[in-house]
């Protein structure tokens, strides 16, 4: 369908609606809409006594480490392959004699696609509309999104640094920690940044790009410029891992904060505009 | 002019319930219904069983609306909001009548219009499926973006735009039936 075609369409169909609603609105509906509101002002009076006084059932008594337990066995068995699967690449690039700078480059693709599968597990609830039914349950949606950081990310830096340790005899485990770190963290604090600002349905497939495009970066860097996986680039590396920790730090803060900041709001206000 | 209303924060806020900077109070809810009414009745007009259920219908809607705020954690437009819980309530009234959701075109207000144009688009929506038309009231008479058509339906933005877009050449297809028909 051509443009104008389309716009002389959408007018005629805005037209027809525009007549159909000046005739279909009568008195008597006018009258019910009067005692509607009064009906509604009546209720939100009454839910705003009631929310003074909330029903909901006290927390199961028990430590974090058992609710963040029960929240394991209730995540995915897939994303726990996640770091497996990194640990194992790392033992294979060891194993096959690599040079140091080959390890790196792998190193840092590792980075990313642990973040992709962390972000996943992070992020699904929003985008699933799950949010809402957590919220209304005994720990609360903060708990279990805070247990969910918790876990994926500790397992995160737990393969990390065993691809590291594993990779020492190449790579100084420094240098090792640095290049994977980086990425892993970059990829992390975008992925929960564009997460909190897209649209709900859109979160996990937007943090999910954006590991993407993090691994996709790391791999056309090394094959762009070489030098960066040398030793002497490792300081830069050091100084963009130290940056994207803060992020990540600030971005996973805002994630499980119960009064998001007002940034949120903007940014779904823009969406919704 | 007022600022139209937007649900900005729909939760707790020390003890009261915050709605763009204002409490949750009797005059935000008369607000609501003034604003909005029209829109509600409208779209339950289209989709209950019939006039009298459509009224019901609309004011089930304000009422779950209000009761559902405390527990309301999204933000955006109320009207989409609004929109999703006419769409179950009517859904709710078929339910009840063991019928199914199909809309009924006697129920369709006809336009009393004696313009030609107008009654060809009459005739060319009812000859589309009820999601096709659904998603054209949502569109051009509520005034819903892409995304919030895309809410309010449970589907994606992508699949809300594509079926837009088909729902439109399927409309375009039956108003150039209708022409040849008139011709002939």
């Amino acid at each position: 369908m051509k443009h104008a075609e389309k716009i002389a369409l959408e007018n005629a169909l805005q037209t027809h609606y525009q007549e159909i609603r000046r005739t279909e609105m009568q008195p008597s509906d006018q009258a019910r809409q009067a005692l509607l509101a009064q009906l509604a002002a009546q209720t939100a009076e009454q839910e705003r006594e009631r929310s003074r006084f909330p029903t909901r059932e006290p927390a199961p008594q028990g430590t974090a480490f058992d609710f963040v337990m029960t929240a394991a066995r209730f995540l995915p068995w897939q994303l726990w392959g996640a770091p497996a699967a990194a640990v194992l690449v790392a033992a294979l690039a060891a194993a096959h004699g690599l040079s140091s700078s080959q390890i790196l480059v792998t190193l840092s693709g590792l980075g990313p696609a642990l973040a992709i599968a962390c972000l996943y597990g992070i992020t699904r609830a929003r985008s699933h509309g799950m949010a809402e039914i957590e919220a209304a349950c005994s720990h609360g949606s903060i708990a279990l999104a805070s247990a969910r950081l918790t876990l994926l990310c500790s397992a995160s830096f737990a393969a990390i640094a065993a691809a590291c340790a594993l990779c020492s005899d190449i790579v100084p485990a420094f240098a090792a920690a640095t290049v994977a770190l980086a990425p892993y963290l970059l990829a992390s604090a975008g992925g929960l940044l564009v997460a909190r600002k897209v649209a709900a349905h859109n979160a996990a497939l937007a943090s999910l790009a954006w590991a993407a495009g993090v691994l996709a970066a790391c791999f056309v860097l090394s094959a762009a410029c070489p030098a960066a996986f040398g030793q002497a680039a490792i300081w830069i590396w050091a100084a963009v891992a130290a940056c994207s920790a803060l992020w990540f730090a600030r971005e996973a803060l805002l994630w499980v904060s119960p009064f998001p900041p007002a940034i949120i709001a903007n940014a779904q206000e823009a969406l919704w505009n | 002019m007022r600022e139209p209303l937007r649900v900005i924060q729909g939760r707790r806020k020390g003890r009261a319930l915050v709605f763009a900077g204002k409490q949750l109070d009797g005059e935000w809810a008369q607000r609501i219904v003034n604003e909005h009414y029209a829109d509600v009745l409208a779209y339950c007009r289209r989709h209950a069983p019939c006039a009298e259920d459509a009224r019901d219908a609309a004011q089930e809607t304000f009422l779950r609306f209000i009761r559902s705020m405390p527990s309301y954690r999204d933000q955006g437009k109320p009207l989409a909001l609004l929109l999703v819980i006419a769409r179950h309530a009517c859904a709710d009234l078929y339910r009840r009548r063991g019928r199914t959701w199909e809309m009924l075109d006697e129920n369709l207000p006809a336009p009393e219009s004696e313009n030609a144009s107008t009654t060809n688009m009459h005739e060319a929506l009812a000859a589309l499926p009820a999601e096709q038309r659904e998603l054209l009231e949502l569109r051009y008479d509520q005034g819903l973006q892409v995304n919030e058509i895309a809410k309010v339906l449970g589907v994606s933005r992508f699949s809300a735009s594509r079926k837009i877009a088909k729902a439109l050449e399927a409309l375009k297809t039956e108003l150039e039936k209708d022409a040849e028909r008139g011709d002939l």
